[in-house]
C-alpha cells in the first residue's frame, strides 16, 4: 500500500466520529481532578510565603510589645520576614520565566526540568532554613520556663515536619526530576541519527 | 480571562477537534481504561493550556502540541497513575466507541503503535498532513532531522503493509 492510500484511510476518520464523548463523565472528573492538581510549585510559594511572612511579624510584634529584649527571637522573626520576602522575589522570576517559554514539546520539558529544579533548591533550602529555626526556636524555648512536656511536644512537632519536608523533596521533587530527564534524553536520543 | 471564557473555548475546541484528539489517544493508549485515563489527561491539559494561547499558530497545530506533549509523557509514567487514588468514579466511560472499526484503519494503528513515541508522533502529524516546519515546531527539532526520520516511517510502514 503506498503512504498516499494510507493518508486517505486516515482522513476517513475526519468525517465520522469514532468515538463520542461522555460530557458528563469527563466534566465530572476534570472537576475532581482540577482539585487536586493545583499547581505544586505555587501552592508551596505561597505557602511558604505566607507561613514566614506571618510567622516572622508576629514573633517580632509580640517581643516588641512585651518589650522582652530576646534577641534570638527578634532574629528568627527577622529571618522569617525576610525569606519570606526572597521567596516572593523567586516566585515573580519563575512566572516571567514560564511566560517566556519555547512553545515546542522540547522547550516545554525543559521547562519542566527547569521548574523541578527550581522545586528542589526551594525545598533544599528551606530544610537548612527550617533547622536553623528549629535551632532558635529551641534556645528560646529551653531559655524560658516552660514545661518538659512543652518542650517535648514543640520538638516533637519539629521532628516531624523535618520528616515530611524530606519524604517530600525524595518521593516527588527527585522522581519527578529523574523521570523528566529520563524522557529528554529519548526525545534527544532519538533525533541524534 | 474569566473561568466562564476558558470553559466556552474549551468546550468549542473540545467539539471542533475531537476527531485529533481521539486519534492521538487510540494510538498512545490500547485499552479502554488506559484511553479514558489518557483522554482525561488530554483534556485537562487542553483546559489549561487555554489562557496560554497567543494565536501564533493555528489551534490544531497548538492541540496537537499540548496532546502530544501529554501523550508521550503519560507513556513515560510507565503505567504508574497517582490519580488511581482519587475518589473518581470509573464506573461511566468518557470515550464511548461509536462506529464499527474499518479493518485497514485498524492495521494502520496497529503499526503505529509498535512505532516508538516519537516516532508515533510524527507519523500521526503526518498522516494529518503536516509540514516538516510545523512537525519542527511542534517538536523542537530541526526540519532536517524531522525530514530523515520521515522518510523512514514513510519506507517502513510500505514496506510492512506489503507483507501483510
Amino acid at each position: 500500500m503506498e503512504f498516499k492510500e494510507m493518508k486517505k484511510i486516515w482522513d476517513t476518520q475526519n468525517d465520522e466520529a469514532l468515538y463520542v464523548i461522555n460530557e458528563d463523565a469527563l466534566h465530572r472528573r476534570i472537576k475532581a481532578k482540577k482539585m487536586g492538581t493545583k499547581s505544586r510549585t505555587s501552592f508551596s510559594e505561597v505557602l511558604l510565603i505566607a507561613s514566614n511572612l506571618c510567622a516572622g511579624g508576629v514573633v517580632i510584634i509580640s517581643h516588641l510589645l512585651k518589650n522582652s529584649g530576646n534577641v534570638a527571637a527578634l532574629t528568627m522573626g527577622a529571618m522569617m520576614m525576610f525569606v519570606g520576602v526572597y521567596i516572593l522575589f523567586l516566585r515573580w522570576q519563575r512566572i516571567k520565566r514560564d511566560q517566556q517559554t519555547d512553545v515546542s514539546i522540547l522547550g516545554d520539558l525543559e521547562n519542566a526540568i527547569e521548574n523541578i529544579n527550581y522545586r528542589i533548591k526551594l525545598s533544599q533550602s528551606m530544610i537548612w532554613f527550617c533547622l536553623i529555626v528549629i535551632a532558635l526556636t529551641m534556645f528560646t524555648v529551653l531559655n524560658s520556663d516552660q514545661s518538659v512536656f512543652n518542650i517535648v511536644l514543640i520538638s516533637a512537632f519539629f521532628i516531624v515536619g523535618f520528616i515530611m519536608s524530606r519524604w517530600e523533596h525524595k518521593r516527588f521533587n527527585l522522581g519527578k526530576k529523574k523521570q523528566l530527564l529520563d524522557l529528554k534524553e529519548k526525545l534527544i536520543n532519538e533525533f541524534e541519527m | 480571562m474569566t473561568e466562564n471564557e476558558i470553559n466556552h473555548i474549551f468546550q468549542t475546541w473540545l467539539k471542533q477537534h475531537k476527531a485529533l484528539l481521539f486519534k492521538i489517544v487510540r494510538s498512545y493508549a490500547f485499552n479502554e481504561e488506559d484511553r479514558d485515563d489518557l483522554f482525561q489527561e488530554i483534556a485537562i491539559q487542553v483546559w489549561r493550556s487555554v489562557t496560554s494561547f497567543k494565536q501564533q499558530s493555528a489551534v490544531t497545530t497548538w492541540l496537537y502540541r499540548v496532546a502530544l506533549n501529554t501523550a508521550i509523557k503519560w507513556t513515560a509514567k510507565e503505567r504508574k497513575h497517582q490519580d488511581r487514588h482519587e475518589s473518581i468514579d470509573v464506573s461511566q466511560h468518557i470515550i464511548e466507541s461509536h462506529q464499527p472499526p474499518d479493518d485497514r484503519l485498524a492495521w494502520l494503528y496497529e503499526e503505529i503503535a509498535q512505532l516508538n513515541e516519537v516516532d508515533r508522533s510524527l507519523t500521526l502529524l503526518l498522516l494529518d498532513g503536516f509540514s516538516y516546519k510545523e512537525m519542527s515546531k511542534i517538536l523542537g527539532i530541526s526540519e532536517s532531522n524531522v525530514g530523515v526520520k520521515i522518510n523512514r516511517i514513510k519506507k517502513h510502514l510500505t514496506t510492512k503493509s506489503e507483507k501483510s
